[in-house]
């Protein structure tokens, strides 16, 4: 990366930022995948391929 | 006209590559300038050199296209840290800071940048993205020879996906499947070079170079354990062995002991069990690779296949894959890494989205990949004044009688002429050139001019016309990616004794009439040189089969070990002074080192980085 964040910004904001989003959002959203994939039935597919539906987006957009 | 600048940037190797109407002008990676190997920095130097190049100002291009779509990579950064927590929360809490912080917000950055070029530079909705695996894809099938062709990229991870099949035809591409993150062949060809002390998305040529060295005994051990590969050559890696998905490194301790050893430490040297597993590993990624091969040909019946993408540089994969004519034609992309992105960006803009007609012809549009920056005899001159460098000017005739006679007898010569190469490979413009006749030679120039490893081939650069009366393989190689044997005729055979002889042991025995560029399984990375694309380097061999028979010369790139190969005149006479090379051969001036002053000897070897 070209620019770096200011230290202040990150340690102040950022950083507990990141750390609540971990703890809130993401470690129970972990567990619940967890879980769903526990019960999931083992697939029984001979492929790993993933047929492309979606066309690619305009390179208009970032996504 | 339609200018469009490609820009790759972020990862690693970060470049840039400006097409007109379609026609690839220029391009060049950022590491070349900078001098720091793999630099994913933004290519502020490259884009100055290829706006120089097109001499258009940054403010008279209509569009600018980065490699990929960052929000895109963002969402799977997301789903991988939602799949895995409570597990990755070092990495997640080192890496959301700065996506949240600057990251998702890349196309002010690449504005803010692109201003630094340019203060005129005043259109935000000039810059685009494309998707990485597209970028790979139009990077190899747009210039290819082909209307028609089955597209294969491979390589660690881009958003997603980490390998793609796609269908190009005229001037369209469709991607068909893909397989996602964290399951990638460049990813688990990356976790074998880490574990064998190896830089990773650096070292994974060394692993190739040691393969042939070995025994493909873990082969089925390695085929049990870590990916489960189906008929059609799609797989699923074993993630208990892997770390990569969200720690900081590449595999688990689980891993080491499935192999009986730990992670090797780049200082400790190599043994037979490094060159087994190097071995065990080429043989999988072989296999899959041609499995890949033969199932897309079976589905989509194409007779042409274009690749991309970093795995694409595995040229041993790329030389089965020709062995086994599984498709009538291969065009492999020269710069298949992440560098090539930028022109792929900018090629997929100009087809698929102005939907600008493609035209093909006989040959591809890669112009030999000699798209970087050239130096006039003037600029030379000049430049080696400033360097206190002494120098003969010579007729072009006296360079190639007097460099060829060198070379005959074992001179080492640092061959630097006209435009720079794009990708990877030294293709005889940045070279490195020796007598490939010599016995001595390959230990000579790994250990005294480029200070790696005794066990790295050399490859031979053939004029065209001779391929097949030296190698088993009449294609061409313009781009040294495609390995073949060297032929019979050519090849000594091993006596008893020297049949049972193991790993490095073999690299002493001469195993044909040309042994520095005659790898221990008789195989060499060829590249062919035509005189329509590089008629100097043509030229020179020629000058040399002239005098000894052979066709053929000893190329490396121009460089030491951990450096990027040289750009410029200063980055080539400190090289030459640096290392144990003999002579200097800059467009029409020779210098040799032994008239050199010794004030300006420069000693590399205390400076080397690991690469």
């Amino acid at each position: 990366m070209t620019s770096r964040l200011t230290n202040k910004f990150k340690k102040t904001i950022l950083i507990p930022f990141s750390f609540l989003l971990f703890i809130l959002v993401f470690t129970p959203l972990g567990f619940l995948s967890f879980i769903i994939k526990k019960f999931k039935k083992t697939s029984t597919k001979r492929t790993f391929w993933i047929k492309r539906t979606k066309k690619i987006n305009s390179m208009e957009k970032q996504f | 006209m339609i200018k469009i600048l490609g820009i790759s940037a972020f990862y690693h190797d970060s470049a840039a590559t400006i097409i007109i109407d379609g026609e690839i002008v220029a391009a060049a990676q950022e590491e070349r300038f900078t001098r720091k190997k793999h630099d994913p920095s933004f290519p502020f130097n490259a884009i100055k050199y290829v706006l120089r190049e097109s001499q258009f100002n940054l403010s008279e291009i209509d569009h600018v296209v980065f490699y990929e779509k960052p929000l895109l990579k963002f969402e799977r950064l997301l789903k991988t840290y939602i799949s895995s927590a409570p597990r990755g929360m070092q990495s997640f809490m080192r890496s959301m800071p700065l996506w949240l912080g600057e990251k998702i917000f890349q196309k002010k950055m690449i504005f803010n940048n692109l201003k630094k070029i340019d203060v005129k530079f005043s259109d935000f909705n000039k810059i685009k993205f494309s998707e990485h695996h597209f970028s790979h894809a139009a990077s190899a099938f747009y210039p290819s020879p082909f209307n028609k062709a089955i597209i294969l990229t491979l390589d660690g991870v881009g958003e997603k996906a980490t390998t793609t099949v796609a269908i190009g035809e005229k001037n369209k591409i469709e991607i068909k499947k893909e397989i996602h993150f964290p399951h990638s062949l460049g990813l688990f060809y990356s976790a074998f070079t880490y574990y064998l002390g190896f830089k990773v998305n650096s070292g994974e040529y060394k692993v190739m170079g040691l393969a042939p060295y070995g025994e493909p005994k873990y082969k089925d051990k390695i085929l049990k354990n870590l990916i489960q590969l189906e008929d059609d050559g799609s797989f699923s890696l074993n993630m208990k062995y892997f770390n990569y998905e969200t720690g900081f490194t590449m595999i688990t301790e689980k891993f080491s002991k499935l192999f009986g050893n730990q992670i090797r430490e780049s200082n400790q040297s190599l043994t037979q069990f490094h060159m087994d597993i190097a071995s065990s590993i080429q043989a999988v990624i072989e296999e899959i690779v041609l499995k890949i091969c033969m199932s897309i040909k079976e589905e989509y019946k194409i007779e042409n296949l274009c690749i991309a993408g970093g795995v694409a540089l595995n040229c041993v994969a790329n030389g089965k894959i020709l062995k086994k004519k599984i498709f009538k034609n291969l065009w492999i992309q020269p710069a298949a890494g992440d560098a090539g992105g930028s022109l792929g960006a900018a090629l997929g803009y100009w087809h698929q989205d102005l939907n600008m007609e493609r035209i093909v012809e006989n040959k591809d549009k890669m112009k030999g990949s000699y798209l970087g920056p050239k130096f006039n005899n003037e600029e030379i001159e000049k430049n080696l004044n400033g360097l206190k460098a002494r120098y003969h000017k010579k007729s072009d005739e006296e360079i190639f009688q007097e460099t060829s006679y060198h070379l005959k007898n074992n001179k080492t010569v640092g061959w630097f002429q006209g435009r720079m190469e794009f990708g990877p490979r030294a293709l005889g413009c940045r070279s490195i050139l020796g007598n490939p006749l010599s016995e001595k030679m390959q230990k000579d120039l790994n250990l005294k001019i480029k200070f790696r490893e005794s066990f790295r081939p050399f490859a031979p650069s053939i004029i065209n016309e001779e391929v097949s009366n030296w190698f088993n393989t009449e294609e061409k190689s313009p781009y040294m990616l495609l390995v073949a044997e060297v032929k019979k005729d050519k090849q000594i055979e091993m006596n008893s004794y020297e049949k049972k002889l193991f790993g490095i042991d073999k690299l002493n025995i001469k195993r044909s009439s040309v042994p520095a560029i005659t790898h221990v399984d008789y195989s060499a990375r060829i590249q062919t040189v035509h005189k329509e694309t590089n008629p100097r380097f043509y030229k020179l061999i020629n000058a040399f089969k002239k005098l000894t028979g052979c066709p053929i010369l000893v190329n490396t790139s121009f460089n030491v070990r951990g450096e990027p190969i040289v750009g410029s005149i200063q980055d080539a006479f400190k090289c030459f002074m640096g290392t144990n090379l003999d002579i200097l051969v800059c467009e029409n001036y020779m210098l040799f080192k032994s008239e050199q002053d010794k004030k300006l000897v420069n000693d590399y070897s205390k400076n080397i980085e690991l690469d």
